[in-house]
């Protein structure tokens, strides 16, 4: 007899599921398989932990309107980390328009470290993690990307070049130039 | 292996390695040809160093799982996202919804370009000068508004009437127009201040936001309430816009 799951694991599964049924089980399954990896590209593009959680809700309601259009040209992955990077160029534009007329200050970066640890071990982590997170905003987008991809999401060089379009020797000198910077960044602080 | 078969790396191809070969990301052998050349660069044996130490310290803090932890519950919220909708706040005709805004919105940015005035900052009033935002007289009054609309009242009439406001055009309409139908003749003004505004000059521009913090205000209070979608095409239409002074 066949089991019912409760969640779907290949994209494959997914796309056919969401595609014929519109499930609330494929949906799930998209968006838990890769809502940390939407997250984090959010949260580079944004810098505000909240703004980021929206925007990766919108990714995903976009990208299961487009499902269907999807034709596999790329990876599934790659396919959602341009939607991300859209929706978010959308929302940097509109945050900015009103951050001109706001009288709040911006706070990108202090709250994002959990809040589970205890107080004085999270006071470090929260330094040297903003610290981070501070020296990762100064890059260039092509070497954060490059590098958030590789070093954060493990992807190799051929699918970064597919996500970004850029080659994999233009890659791995990007990758190069944002960890000596960092690595500066860090030193320097 | 002999190493004096070794090939010893150039510095672009030892720079291109360096990252892969501190977080452990090379092979066996290009982890050896690495090391190996690693003896005739001292400045890329000091950045290793240095790309550990740093990178130790950030592997102990556990990056992953804050993102992870931040991000949990995203199902959650997309599936309650999902069920609510996309709602358009902001109902109306297109040219109520996209061309108003869009022109006020290059009037606003405009205005502030010119002016130099931080918004961000408190406009406490200065004699002479600038005026809090949250006060002022109307711009037009009621009647000058319709008197506009329903004439073909030119650019150069326009900046007489920003000038000395009241002046001419109450006289010649006071007696006709009624007075008691507020959001009609603000409708009338929004439309004929959105068809004429990027024909207004800077000191005219600056003279009319002076007079109308509240309508400033207004424009942004629509603005808050644009579809997501709606917004992003008048961001993009302020994108041609010329802001010259």
């Amino acid at each position: 007899m066949n089991g019912y799951t409760l969640s779907l694991d290949s994209d494959e599964e997914i796309i056919a599921e969401w595609n014929s049924t519109g499930s609330n089980r494929a949906a799930t399954s998209f968006v838990r398989k890769y809502q940390s990896f939407v997250y984090a590209t959010a949260i580079r593009f944004i810098n505000d932990p909240d703004d980021a959680s929206d925007a990766a809700q919108e990714t995903f309601i976009k990208a299961l309107r487009n499902l269907k259009n999807f034709k596999g040209s790329s990876s599934l992955k790659t396919w959602l980390y341009r939607i991300t990077v859209n929706v978010c160029s959308n929302m940097r534009r509109k945050k900015k328009f009103y951050s001109y007329f706001s009288a709040e200050d911006d706070e990108m970066i202090n709250n994002i470290a959990g809040y589970d640890r205890d107080p004085e071990q999270r006071f470090v982590d929260n330094e040297l993690y903003t610290g981070f997170l501070r020296a990762l905003a100064t890059l260039p987008e092509k070497q954060r990307e490059t590098f958030a991809l590789r070093y954060f999401e493990d992807m190799t060089y051929e699918e970064i070049s597919q996500m970004l379009g850029t080659t994999v020797g233009g890659l791995k000198a990007n990758y190069y130039q944002a960890v000596k910077k960092l690595t500066k960044f860090m030193l320097n602080k | 292996m002999n190493a004096e078969n070794k090939k010893i790396l150039t510095s672009k191809e030892m720079e291109e390695m360096l990252p892969d070969y501190v977080f452990g990301r090379l092979s066996g052998d290009e982890a050896d040809s690495f090391e190996y050349s690693l003896q005739y660069y001292p400045e890329y044996q000091e950045e290793v160093k240095q790309v550990r130490e740093v990178f130790q310290k950030l592997d102990a803090t556990d990056f992953n799982n804050e993102v992870n932890s931040r991000s949990k519950n995203l199902s959650v919220k997309f599936n309650y996202k999902l069920e609510k909708g996309s709602q358009r706040r902001f109902s109306g005709s297109y040219v109520t919804r996209i061309v108003m805004p869009t022109l006020g919105l290059a009037a606003i940015v405009t205005y502030f370009i010119i002016t130099g005035i931080n918004p961000r900052q408190n406009v406490n009033p200065v004699q002479g000068t600038q005026k809090s935002i949250s006060s002022g007289p109307m711009f037009f009054k009621p009647a000058d508004a319709m008197l506009l609309i329903d004439s073909t009242v030119d650019n150069n009439e326009i900046r007489g009437m920003v000038a000395n406001p009241g002046a001419s055009v109450n006289e010649r309409i006071s007696n006709t127009i009624p007075q008691n139908n507020e959001d009609e003749i603000n409708d009338l003004y929004n439309d004929m201040f959105a068809d004429n505004i990027k024909n207004l000059d800077s000191k005219t521009l600056h003279k009319i936001f002076e007079a109308n913090g509240i309508h400033l205000n207004d424009m942004m209070e629509d603005l808050n309430n644009i579809d997501e979608t709606d917004f992003q095409i008048i961001l993009k239409a302020l994108e041609n816009e010329d802001f010259k002074s």
